[in-house]
């Protein structure tokens, strides 16, 4: 809660405060509130807050559990990292700062919902300010583009998530997740579940689905990536993607759980496999690195979802840990790619050489390319291997089919790799030192998870 | 809550009644091309959803459904807001809201 004020807050004071000034004047002031909410964290993790809502435990409409603190630490390292990182020089008011942190907020009021008025509240705070970034540039073409597409799926996607909503009232007469919790066990064990409540599940799923661009509602993100600023395309594959999952996670791998074998099981697990299969081949034959970075950011969504069909315990540090992975390592390869296409050059080309005019990036990039594909020592890999042994009980085959996309997703991350390492050419990317203390962040956080994954997974003895 | 028109038509018929203008607006969001058009459509969707919302807190007597109506009204007046903003953006540079002009992102 109280990282949350401090971000709202923030977002307003960074607003007013850079008034008429540069950008890169009031970035400090909003990396300040951040960081200071991101303190705040570990606070509240050692108070006594219950890991999620249980017997006898009062329901807010927002009700931050350690669930949503560790979702909201992920959201606040990535936005974080992103502030530092990515910023326009030339840019005046800090409009576009106050807008990523409002938006910021309402990823975290998304973690925290234990309602779906708060969900729905939550998505629109999360999307519509970024539905804004995307059409930040006023008269690139690209841009209008992005910014129509992106506003219109969103816009559609929110109306298809609300017409579930008003199911699943109908089915169990609530809103609030813990009686639609009671409500949808008592359904199960009675072997009564409402035909409503399954079509009210499944539009939710739907719903959800085009925010985490999961298959087969994936069709406008390489688009609206491509069209869209760099800052607002990272934010919304970090920032976006993991507050949707935080939310897809509550409402089905906690709330619906009972449901599972009934309804949504087989089709996530059918879901996550296409996206899998989808993203790694499409990437395969993308020649612009904007491209192939979305369609990898596909893929990583049906990891994702593989984490949503196990058990709630398991899944949840399974995703926790995938999520740090990957926005560590989106954030230092997008940091690159802004740095190199400043001259308009997307292809692969542009990055060649350039393990010879810079070795720390190489090396970064290099560490990022290997946590993204899932190489030993890197956090990516610690959590594939979470995510895949908790689903092999279940779900063999999707393992099978997941490990498949890993390999394909080798093949377009070694190009990046081939073109840094061993093609000639003159990449040049001046990193300054503030620059590298944000990239040191990420890559700490690959190595260190990917080195002792337990650091994060030792949370659990914090109970009750 | 008694409220004599709501109770005088069963529930089915505005499950219904609700589903059809729902299925209206998702096929005009699929079949149309003019933005203004798709963005009525999507309204059209959200209206069929507070219909359905007030219909079941009507049937239940509770009153939670009504409160979600409010807030999907109001936060479909701001997504509509940042929406024809961005649609004002599309036509200063295209002159034209036909949203199949935008085909430059491809791949």
């Amino acid at each position: 809660m109280k990282s949350l004020l401090v971000v709202f807050l923030g977002a307003i004071v960074v607003l007013f405060v850079g008034l008429g000034k540069k950008e890169t004047k009031t970035t400090p002031l909003a990396l300040l509130f951040i960081g200071i909410a991101l303190a705040l964290i570990p606070l509240d993790f050692l108070g006594k807050l219950p890991w999620s809502f249980e017997k006898n435990v009062p329901v807010d409409m927002l009700f931050f559990d350690k669930i949503s603190l560790s979702f909201t630490a992920v959201l606040l390292l990535a936005s974080f990292l992103v502030f530092g990182l990515f910023g326009s020089k030339v840019q005046v008011g800090s409009d576009l700062l106050g807008l990523l942190m409002f938006s910021l907020s309402g990823g975290i009021i998304l973690t925290a919902s234990s309602n779906l008025v708060m969900v729905f509240i939550g998505i629109e705070a999360l999307s519509i300010p970024l539905y804004v970034l995307a059409g930040s540039r006023k008269t690139n073409l690209k841009g209008n583009e992005a910014a129509i597409k992106y506003f219109l799926m969103g816009a559609f996607s929110t109306a298809i998530f609300l017409m579930g909503c008003a199911f699943v009232y109908g089915s169990t007469g609530a809103i609030d997740m813990e009686t639609i919790y009671r409500a949808a066990y008592t359904m199960e064990h009675l072997k009564a579940v409402s035909p409503l409540l399954i079509i009210g599940t499944s539009l939710i799923l739907v719903g959800l689905s085009f925010k985490v661009s999961a298959f087969p509602f994936h069709f406008w993100s390489p688009d609206v990536y491509e069209g869209s600023p760099n800052r607002a395309t990272v934010f919304m594959a970090t920032i976006v993607k993991v507050a949707a999952f935080s939310a897809i996670f509550r409402l089905f791998s906690i709330v619906l759980m009972d449901l599972r074998g009934e309804s949504w099981g087989i089709v996530v697990a059918v879901m996550s496999a296409c996206t899998i299969l989808l993203g790694n081949i499409a990437a395969l034959r993308q020649t612009n690195v904007k491209r192939t970075l979305a369609y990898s950011s596909i893929a990583h969504a049906g990891y994702m979802l593989m984490a949503i069909l196990v058990s709630p315990e398991m899944g949840f540090w399974a995703i926790l840990l995938y999520s740090f992975a990957y926005i560590a390592a989106s954030v230092i390869v997008f940091y690159y790619f802004n740095e190199i296409s400043s001259n308009r050059d997307e292809s692969f080309e542009a990055f060649n050489g350039l393990a010879k005019n810079n070795k720390f990036g190489a090396v970064l990039l290099a560490l990022s390319m290997f946590s993204l594909a899932g190489i030993p020592l890197t956090a990516g890999f610690a959590g594939k291997y979470s995510i895949f042994s908790a689903a092999f009980v279940e779900y063999k085959w999707l393992v099978f089919v997941a490990l498949l996309g890993s390999a394909i997703s080798i093949a377009y991350y070694f190009r990046i790799f081939k073109s840094v390492f061993f093609t000639e050419g003159d990449a040049k990317v001046n990193t300054t030192a503030v620059s590298a203390i944000f990239l040191g962040i990420a890559a700490i956080v690959i190595l260190l998870l990917g080195i002792a994954p337990s650091i994060l997974t030792n949370l659990s003895v914090f109970k009750f | 809550m008694d409220n004599s028109i709501f109770n005088s038509v069963e529930i089915s018929q505005y499950i219904y009644l609700s589903c059809v203008l729902f299925a209206i607006g998702l096929f005009g969001v699929l079949y149309r091309r003019n933005a203004i058009v798709l963005l009525m459509c999507i309204e059209l969707m959200l209206n069929a959803v507070n219909l359905l919302f007030a219909a079941f807190s009507s049937y239940m007597g509770d009153n939670n459904g009504q409160l979600f109506v409010f807030f999907i009204m109001v936060v479909a007046a701001a997504e509509a807001a940042v929406g024809l903003a961005i649609l004002v953006m599309m036509y200063r540079n295209t002159r034209s809201t036909d949203v199949s002009l935008m085909d430059n992102l491809k791949g």
